[in-house]
């Protein structure tokens, strides 16, 4: 069945990793998930203009999803919401690794996810008022980093950071907030804090959609799940990439296996600092 | 370019105008500003009925097909769409905006009848 999308062959990862993201525009749009794929048709371009065959990069930038479901505003707060227009907003920035076969390695050098939700509220006195939402997904930059080709570079506008704190790091991991929700100009009742950061599996373009549409738009995401066998195989194939090394090493510590490319306290620093006994505990 | 902090659509406008002026000295280079303020300025597109850039996030697609599914949909923004002015020009949003825009309408009618 024709796509309408220009026919690409796939002949290697880059354009592989620019199809996934092609096809998943077009399976968004057919099940009118999304309105405008420009988004992932732009970084799709991009993966495919490969400046070192090792890596691979692309930004996926402001892919909206629109019409949260009646039972995700349903638990809102504030309750009662005659609300409009909430939308999500994901962003997603990063350089991946090309690995060979079964590597267990980091998969990324830089990654960062940005899920913005917002929209209005009409108050009591029948004004509008906006409301915002944020969660941010990034991988820590390490001292070494610099060692590797590495084209992202932070702005300087990023969320504060004033030193490193000696709290745990993981090195992939979640927290509440983000940077457009750090200039606010009214806060309520609420506090936000730099921590918990939450460990979390490391999320591509293709993964960090998939968290989105299974946690907010919960019919969409079963419905793709259960028809679309492409959207299954991308999305399998994905985790197959991101998810299968941090999970070995995860493991590693109870499965008697060394784990050579990557070690489990950096995705787990809580672990007892006797599981590495010529470590110091700096975290 | 290398020296850009990050892809254009992730710079909000006063950032790309910061990083144009540096790039090329030309420093009469104004950032535009959003038609609401409370508009986002991650502008990528134009209102087709204004020409104002914006953010698509506050505007709607236009019932106007594309011959290709990889070209750029065209939007109106929320203010033209609810002010009348995308009616006035004959225009009609994408079905798959009605809904969305007709709760929004709602709202702004309550608004307008305190």
């Amino acid at each position: 069945m024709s796509t309408g999308f220009p026919s690409i062959a796939k002949n290697d990862f880059h354009t592989e990793r620019a199809n996934d993201l092609r096809s998943i525009a077009e399976i968004l749009i057919r099940h009118n998930i999304i309105r405008d794929g420009g988004p992932l048709l732009s970084a799709a371009t991009k993966c495919q203009q490969v400046k070192d065959g090792a890596y691979y990069e692309y930004e996926i930038p402001h892919l909206l999803f629109h019409d949260l479901p009646q039972g995700v505003m349903h638990h809102a707060r504030p309750q009662n919401l005659q609300a409009t227009d909430f939308c999500i907003d994901l962003k997603v920035d990063l350089c991946g690794v090309v690995l060979e076969g079964n590597a267990i390695e980091d998969p990324f050098t830089y990654l960062v996810v940005d899920l913005f939700i917002s929209g209005q509220m009409l108050t009591e006195d029948c004004s509008l008022r906006t409301l915002k939402c944020a969660w941010h997904f990034d991988r820590n930059e390490e001292e070494e980093a610099e060692e590797k080709v590495n084209s992202k570079k932070r702005r300087k506008n990023d969320a504060p950071k004033k030193g490193r704190s000696p709290a745990v790091h993981p090195i992939y991991h979640f927290q509440h907030g983000g940077q457009r929700v750090w200039d606010l100009s009214n806060y309520g009742e609420q506090l936000l804090l730099e921590p918990p950061r939450i460990a979390h599996p490391p999320l591509d373009g293709i993964l960090a959609i998939d968290f989105v549409l299974s946690n907010y738009l919960g019919d969409s995401w079963k419905k793709l799940r259960d028809q679309e066998h492409r959207y299954d195989e991308i999305v399998k194939e994905a985790q197959r990439r991101c998810w299968r090394a941090y999970a070995l090493t995860s493991a590693s510590l109870w499965q008697n296996q060394a784990c050579d490319g990557w070690q489990a306290d950096a995705i787990w620093p809580q672990l007892a600092a006797s599981f590495y006994p010529s470590k110091s505990s700096s975290h | 370019m290398e020296e850009c902090p990050g892809d254009l659509q992730s710079l909000t406008a006063k950032e790309r105008v910061e990083f144009l002026q540096q790039v090329t000295g030309l420093k009469e280079l104004v950032a535009a500003v959003p038609l609401r303020e409370k508009d986002s300025s991650f502008f990528w597109t134009v209102c087709h009925t204004t020409g104002r850039p914006m953010d698509p996030r506050d505007g709607y697609i236009l019932d106007i097909p594309t011959s290709y599914p990889w070209q750029d949909r065209i939007y109106v923004s929320s203010v033209a769409a609810l002010d009348g002015t995308m009616r006035q020009q004959g225009l009609q949003l994408d079905p798959l905006e009605r809904a969305r825009f007709k709760r929004a309408l709602e709202i702004q009618r309550k608004c307008v009848k305190s």
